[in-house]
């Protein structure tokens, strides 16, 4: 890359940066608690701070305060160019708070003049760049990786936590460190291995593992990179490129495009969306008109896909020919193109069904990406645009490189970065500073107000400043000679990696906002209130515990040494499955150490009983007895191996293995003590017990008999984990059971019969919506835990016999034999009566129910019984099925018909059987019935007859 | 850790030693927990001496998820009233000799196959039934005790499918409605039509929006002059379990069913979307149709799943707190009682703790004619303190008055407590043995809320009257919209007696002037 093209990206890249002009490193402990501070020693701690995440004892040797300090390391650069793009090195070397304005590496380049300081970003980059090759392919299966299932990912598993949100209004709360021109840095591949295993490259572990699955972190990446990771190249959405005239006309091949005459629309094309241009997806001709900018000599190739048909032309000569109606089909050329401008044209037609048109390159560095980065609508467009990232070309100079890597260690990248240029061996500093404590002016170097020659600059703004000399001026002092506290000690690691993030501890940090004060019109004013959003559950009901990171104050009390560690270094251990956040995992260096100090968190200690007068099994079969559904029930919330029927929270099984015995006894014993607000009950309350029989009766036996019930070698498994079958069994009288049954909605009323013959009337709809035979229904889902969803009816041969509601009335004879059945819903739930209106059932001496309800100012009943008919000639002697009156009572109608059947087939059979779909019969017992032609369908309609002022339908149905 | 006084053994001698440490250990405030020894008569009553509970024993075999009760009158003198019983499995079940030996109590069952059934009313020889998804009335036509014929009143609401979308139906009102209170949609949105709202149905079936911002009602009931309430239940937008006043055109705080004021022209304009985090007394100040909760249930102290209400209408025949209203706690298997005044024309007061060890989730309650207390309940998908799956249990008074806060009252300068029986008054008037501290809860958006605004009362005289009946407390920091506890721990009757609960909690909407 030669200097001028680096001296235009960054011109376009000071201007994004220009909101950033003002912002200083963000350090989120730093922003969170430290620029509060205002008496002296919290001024120390915001220093102490800042001095270990800005690296300063790298270069300013510190070790007789290394016991307050906790130096983040750099990242490691060994393998910089697999991961990060060259050219984006570039530009953030030559000035790195114009790219990432929150970012804890100074520059080392500011105070140079600008030519040097150019020419030395440059040579670095090519250094690091040496060590790649980079990948700049999209994700393997791109397109399955959809952006914005990871935009939601990216909020709720943890991520937003600690960067902010990157869709909300809300702005960004001052301790989150944004995310800017991610898609400049990273290429999808190198992204996606980052985030797989973060500590590798920065085992310093600020930014931790979360434990995503491989699909789930991929379509975090393609929210992050956008349709890069796809390799659609939809960046360029709002890019005008082409221009474009669209002809509304239907063809099966492409026509010659100077013969059709002015077009329906001429105008500039946004993307490649050649159907927003054209303002319809279908019947279409569109041809597309730009200048596709080669940046350099060589072979490009040109992927054009479409559905239906395309052609690509180059100066003037058609290169791919995509014609013809056809599904999405994809066709390449590879043509060589001399640097510069070349008239580029797309034909495309569409006539009528799916629609697709992409069309890709791959330059002569053999980089894929969306054609329209490198278009413009007119030869001279190029300076105007800023060039693709994707397709930015960079050669890597051997020169270069070797300068680069005199650079590396002449300004002192090497004191912070590890780099190697053979494997394993380390590229040692030749930078050297003066030590921390001995340092004389805090004014100068590195915390001067400008950037200076020979120093660091970090653009601390002054409140880091003034700290960060508190903190220094203290290392002098005896004071600082003394060992830090354990509590504080903890406090500054988990302030160094954030865990206040998502964690309070000690009533620090934490998600919940405060409120900080109130305004002048009484609203309250609420501190770090956008961070609440992001964490989420899916068991709303449960409240904040449900949803909100455990604290960590008595976290050393609460869980087993061996599980801190587990957790904090293996992702996704034991999750907390209602919460959405994810644990992520740090790298053992760190996680270690921390567990080590927190499970020196004081102990409660609680005397346990020995219950040695019981025999071990006695023990644990009481202590089952005791978590199981007849007694205290914790199965009902608690997973016990399995969720069952329990609402999925946090595991029995594991309790043992995370869990300290003695906090366990304490906790159950008085859940409100350590968790205030929480909704796990007291099963002891006041440490009485419900079961004076069980253990010793007392509550501390008892208590003892589950742990030693849980620890045992695979505690069996407690009554009420899974769900037994209700089935409901007509014996002699029909049953009746008015509930979420599938295919017959919300309100319907199940009648079973002993007859077997079954079926579910949808008094929602006021249509015979199911029948089936054998057995009836499984009450369990309903009537056991909370009777979640519909339950489908137990038997076999369920079939719809309604579609609707039966009854229509309509304009004339001739049109009840032709029009469209009535649809959508006709159930009036308020007010007068002018469709229909269910008015419920009457059970006769059998118990078998009439239905009723009202049609305008007409009355229906409708009578549902078993039945047995005489065989079909051929078929067994007898038929099961049912027989159904339908009475309309009131004025005459002279158009009025029921509808019997709606099927795809429908077959005449003797004794005026009808046979539909293949699956069940129906017959009008007298009566004429109309067979009739719906759209897609048929239907057998029988008109309604008047007598006496009612009207009566019998219909017989069997299967 | 302080430890007051000293333990009381429990009977078994070899695990004296442990046990006495794991109390101490656990549970900290022993006192709370234990009796002073030094004198037996120095302890409070027991519950078991007020109050009489018996499990009444339920038809063999079957699961009877108590849901609603009624009084069916008998149908000719010398017969009985009987118990009307309707599950969450959808059936009625009618108890004979209900108020006699419960060993003879008979059952027959009245319906089966109903939706969930909350809801039981009696009028002019219908049962009203509220199911879930419609207002029936049943009759038994043939006069062989089952109902044969199921008019739909009313289904004037949406149902989807969702198992949360419960409706709780009142008794009849004065001017012959019954109230129906409408969950929510899977506890935190409103898919379905007037869900979280409250409608009136009269005998005819016309039904009317009546209020709207409910989340996830537990019951409904009336207060002895006819005032309805319901309890709703912690979760979005309420910070804790709360008992509330429904009023024709209110606005109950949870604006999730708010999209449906296009449907219930009668109801005016939709109130204005209240503030996230901010406290429900002062978005009352800027939503007028916002009626604030009349009394705050404090969470996990008084229950954690605020159910049945009923006014104790007995007369006397209860007990000594006649006229209160009578709050179930389906969590932590209770009942509490609520002593309720109308400031500045807003209702509020303070809660107490009345029955405990209830067998089931207690869902339901009752009085009987001879003013007897029915309570019943299940703890179906809730789990609950009482273990049972089921229960129906019934509560007689058996004379015994004990020494109790009878109910609380606000005064411009503190709290006027009211006692059961008069207090001893030169511990009374010693403000040392009172406490007092203020909090509140959240209104938000998300799901519950931690306890807020925490600050203490401290208390600057007690004066009590002459007969001992009442102390008045005077008091700074009186903050509305905050729950006042009250405790007075030192306080003994005339006998020595200390009081049977020395808590209550006085939800402070308005302060007298």
């Amino acid at each position: 890359m030669n200097r001028m093209m680096t001296m235009a990206v960054l011109g376009i890249l000071v201007l994004d940066a220009v909101s950033a002009a003002d912002a200083a490193p963000v350090v989120p402990g730093y922003e969170r608690f430290g620029r509060l501070g205002t008496d002296a020693t919290a001024q120390i701690e915001a220093g102490l701070l800042l001095v270990g995440e800005l690296g300063c004892t790298n270069c300013h040797a510190a070790e007789s305060a290394a016991v307050h300090l906790r130096s983040k390391p750099a990242p490691d650069l060994t393998t910089v160019g697999q991961r990060l793009k060259p050219d984006w090195l570039v530009n953030y070397l030559a000035d790195p708070h114009a790219l990432s304005p929150a970012t804890t590496m100074p520059s080392l380049l500011t105070a140079l003049p600008d030519g040097e300081r150019l020419d030395t970003a440059t040579a670095l980059a090519h250094y690091l760049a040496a060590s790649g090759p980079l990948d700049r392919g999209p994700l393997p299966d791109g397109r399955q990786a959809k952006p914005q299932e990871g935009e939601i990912l990216y909020e709720r598993t943890g991520c937003a936590a600690c960067h902010g949100s990157r869709s909300r209004p809300e702005p960004r709360l001052p301790d989150q460190v944004p995310l800017v021109g991610i898609a400049d840095k990273w290429t999808p591949k190198a992204l996606d291995a980052f985030l797989t295993d973060p500590l590798a490259t920065r085992p310093g572990s600020r930014m931790p593992a979360v434990p995503l699955s491989d699909q789930d972190r991929r379509h975090v990446v393609a929210s992050l990179l956008g349709s890069l990771a796809s390799g659609d190249g939809d960046d360029y959405r709002d890019v005008v490129a082409f221009k474009g005239r669209a002809w509304n006309a239907v063809v099966k091949k492409l026509p010659v495009i100077d013969t059709l005459g002015p077009p329906a629309r001429v105008g500039p094309v946004k993307g490649l969306d050649v159907f927003g241009f054209a303002g319809r997806r279908d019947a279409v001709v569109i041809r597309l008109d730009g200048f596709f900018h080669a940046r350099s000599a060589g072979p490009y190739t040109f992927h054009l896909e479409s559905d239906d048909g395309s052609r690509l032309m180059i100066d003037g000569k058609m290169i791919i020919d995509n014609d013809g109606v056809h599904p999405e089909i994809e066709r390449s050329t590879t043509v060589e193109l001399a640097a510069g401008p070349h008239a580029i044209a797309v034909d495309y037609f569409e006539e009528a069904g799916g629609e697709v048109l992409r069309l890709d390159v791959v330059t002569p560095s053999g980089l894929r990406g969306s054609v329209v980065g490198l278009v413009t609508p007119t030869a001279d467009g190029a300076a105007a645009r800023p060039e693709s990232p994707a397709v930015a070309g960079f050669a890597i100079d051997t020169t270069l490189v070797d300068k680069g890597r005199v650079a590396f260690v002449t300004h002192g990248c090497s004191n912070c970065h590890r780099m190697a240029d053979t494997p394993g061996t380390p590229v040692a500093s030749r930078r050297e500073a003066q030590p921390l404590p001995e340092l004389s002016r805090l004014d100068a170097g590195c915390l001067a107000e400008a950037a200076q020659r020979a120093a660091a600059w970090y653009r601390l703004d002054d409140g880091q400043r003034q700290t960060i000399i508190a903190a220094i001026t203290w290392l002098k002092t005896p004071e600082a000679r003394g060992l830090p506290t354990h509590k504080l000690t903890i406090e500054r690691l988990l302030t160094s990696l954030n865990c206040y993030a998502c964690h309070d501890r000690d009533g620090r940090g934490g998600v919940l906002p405060t409120i900080s004060s109130v305004d002048d019109d009484g609203e309250p004013v609420l501190k770090d209130a956008t961070r609440d959003a992001f964490f989420t559950s899916h068991l709303q009901e449960l409240g904040d515990e449900g949803r909100l990171p455990p604290t960590l104050t008595g976290v050393g009390d609460k869980l087993t040494p061996e599980f801190l560690g587990d957790v904090l270094t293996k992702g996704g251990v034991d999750r907390r499955m209602t919460m959405n956040t994810l644990m992520p995992r740090f790298h053992p260096d760190i996680a270690r150490p921390l567990a080590t100090l927190l499970s020196e968190d004081p102990h409660t200690t609680v005397m346990i009983p020995e219950l040695s007068d019981h025999a071990p099994t006695t023990i644990h079969e009481q202590g089952r007895s005791l978590v199981g559904a007849k007694m205290l029930g914790c199965i009902k919330c608690h997973a016990f191996g399995e969720k069952g029927q329990s609402l999925g929270l946090i595991d029995m099984t594991r309790m043992p293995h995370r869990l300290r015995h003695e906090w366990f006894v304490a906790y159950v014993a008085d859940p409100q003590r350590f968790r205030p607000g929480t909704r796990m009950p007291a099963a002891w309350p006041e440490g009485k017990t419900f079961y004076p029989d069980l253990v010793d009766g007392t509550a501390a036996g008892q208590i003892e008999a589950v742990w030693q019930y849980l620890s045992g070698p695979q505690p069996k498994r407690p009554l009420g984990v899974t769900q037994n079958p209700i089935e409901l069994i007509p014996s002699e009288r029909p049953i009746i059971y008015r509930n979420f049954i599938e295919g017959a909605g919300p309100r319907a009323i199940g009648v079973g019969h002993p007859q077997k013959v079954h079926f579910a009337w949808d008094a929602d709809q006021l249509r015979l919506a199911l029948a089936w035979r054998g057995n009836f229904m499984d009450a369990s889902r309903h009537w056991t835990g909370r009777g979640v969803g519909f339950e489908s009816p137990l038997g076999d041969g369920v079939f719809t016999p309604d579609a609707g509601t039966p009854l229509a009335e309509f304009s004339s004879f001739a049109a009840l034999r032709s029009a469209a059945w009535p649809t959508g819903s006709l159930r009036e739930a308020r007010g007068p009566v002018a469709g229909y209106r269910f008015k419920g059932y009457r059970l006769d001496a059998s118990g078998t129910p009439t239905f009723g309800w009202r049609w305008g100012d007409r009355d229906v009943q409708d009578h549902v019984m078993p039945a047995m008919f005489a065989g079909i000639s051929g078929r067994p002697p007898t038929l099961p099925g049912l027989r159904r009156t339908i009475t309309v009572s009131g004025p005459a109608m002279s158009a009025a018909a029921c509808r019997i059947a709606v099927g795809k087939s429908i077959e005449g059979e003797a004794e005026g059987w009808y046979l539909i779909d293949k699956t069940w019969r129906v017959r009008a017992a007298g009566g004429e019935v109309i067979q009739c032609d719906a759209a897609g369908s048929f239907e057998l309609r029988v008109p309604l007859v008047w007598h006496q002022g009612k009207a009566v339908m019998v219909e017989e149905l069997t299967w | 850790m302080v430890v007051q006084g000293s333990v009381r053994c429990p009977a078994r001698a070899s695990v004296c030693s442990s046990v006495l440490l794991f109390v101490i250990q656990v549970f900290g405030v022993v006192g709370l927990v234990y009796a002073e020894p030094s004198a037996a008569a120095l302890r409070p009553v027991a519950q078991s001496e007020i109050w009489h509970v018996e499990p009444v024993p339920t038809p063999e075999g079957v699961v009877l998820e108590v849901g609603s009760l009624e009084w069916i009158p008998a149908a000719a003198a010398g017969e009985d009233a009987r118990l009307a019983v309707a599950t969450r499995r959808g059936e009625i079940w009618m108890a004979t000799g209900s108020e006699g030996n419960l060993e003879h109590v008979r059952w027959q069952r009245f319906a089966e196959g109903l939706h969930e059934v909350l809801g039981l009313a009696w009028k002019d020889g219908w049962l009203y039934v509220t199911q879930r998804c419609e207002l029936s009335r049943l009759r038994d036509n043939t006069g062989d005790g089952v109902a044969d014929v199921f008019e739909t009143v009313s289904d004037g609401w949406g149902i989807n499918g969702d198992y949360h979308e419960y409706a709780f139906g009142s008794k009849f009102d004065h001017e012959g409605n019954i109230w129906v209170v409408l969950c929510l949609t899977g506890s935190a949105s409103s898919n379905s039509l007037f869900r979280g709202w409250c409608l009136r149905v009269n005998a005819e079936g016309a039904t009317v929006p009546t209020c709207s911002g409910i989340r996830s009602p537990g019951g409904i009931g009336f207060d002895c002059d006819g005032a309805v309430y319901y309890t709703d239940n912690q979760g979005l937008w309420n910070g804790t379990c709360s008992l509330k006043h429904l009023v024709p055109g209110d606005f109950m705080g949870n604006p999730s069913g708010n999209i449906w004021y296009g449907d219930a022209p009668e109801m005016g304009p939709k109130p204005e979307e209240p503030q996230s985090g901010s406290r429900i007394a002062i978005e009352a100040k800027r939503i007028p149709q916002l009626r604030p909760p009349t009394i705050l249930f404090p969470f996990s102290l008084m229950g954690q799943s605020a159910a049945g209400v009923i006014c104790d209408s007995t007369r006397g025949r209860f007990g000594p707190f006649a006229g209160q209203v009578l709050v179930t706690d389906q969590s932590h298997s209770t009942v509490m009682r609520c002593a309720i005044e109308t400031v500045d024309g807003v209702r509020q007061g303070a809660c107490f703790p009345m029955l405990a060890g209830l067998r089931s989730g207690s869902l339901v309650e009752l009085f009987s004619p001879e003013g007897r207390l029915f309570v019943g309940g299940t703890n179906r998908g809730w789990g609950s303190r009482g273990a049972g799956d089921f229960a129906l249990e019934r509560v007689t008074w058996t004379g015994v008055t004990p020494f109790e806060m009878r109910s609380i009252r606000a005064l411009p300068d503190g709290f006027e407590i009211e006692f059961k029986k008069p207090v001893a008054r030169d511990l009374a008037g010693d403000p040392a043995r009172y406490a007092s501290r203020g909090f509140t809860y959240i209104y938000q958006s998300g799901y519950g809320s931690p306890v807020v605004d925490e600050e203490p009362c401290p208390i600057t005289k007690a004066a009590p009257t002459e007969d001992g009946r009442r102390v008045r407390l005077t008091m700074d920091n009186l903050r509305e919209g905050v729950i006042h506890e009250i405790k007075a721990v030192g306080i003994r009757d005339e006998d020595g007696q200390p009081l049977r609960h020395d808590t209550g909690w006085y939800t402070l909407n308005r302060r007298p002037r």
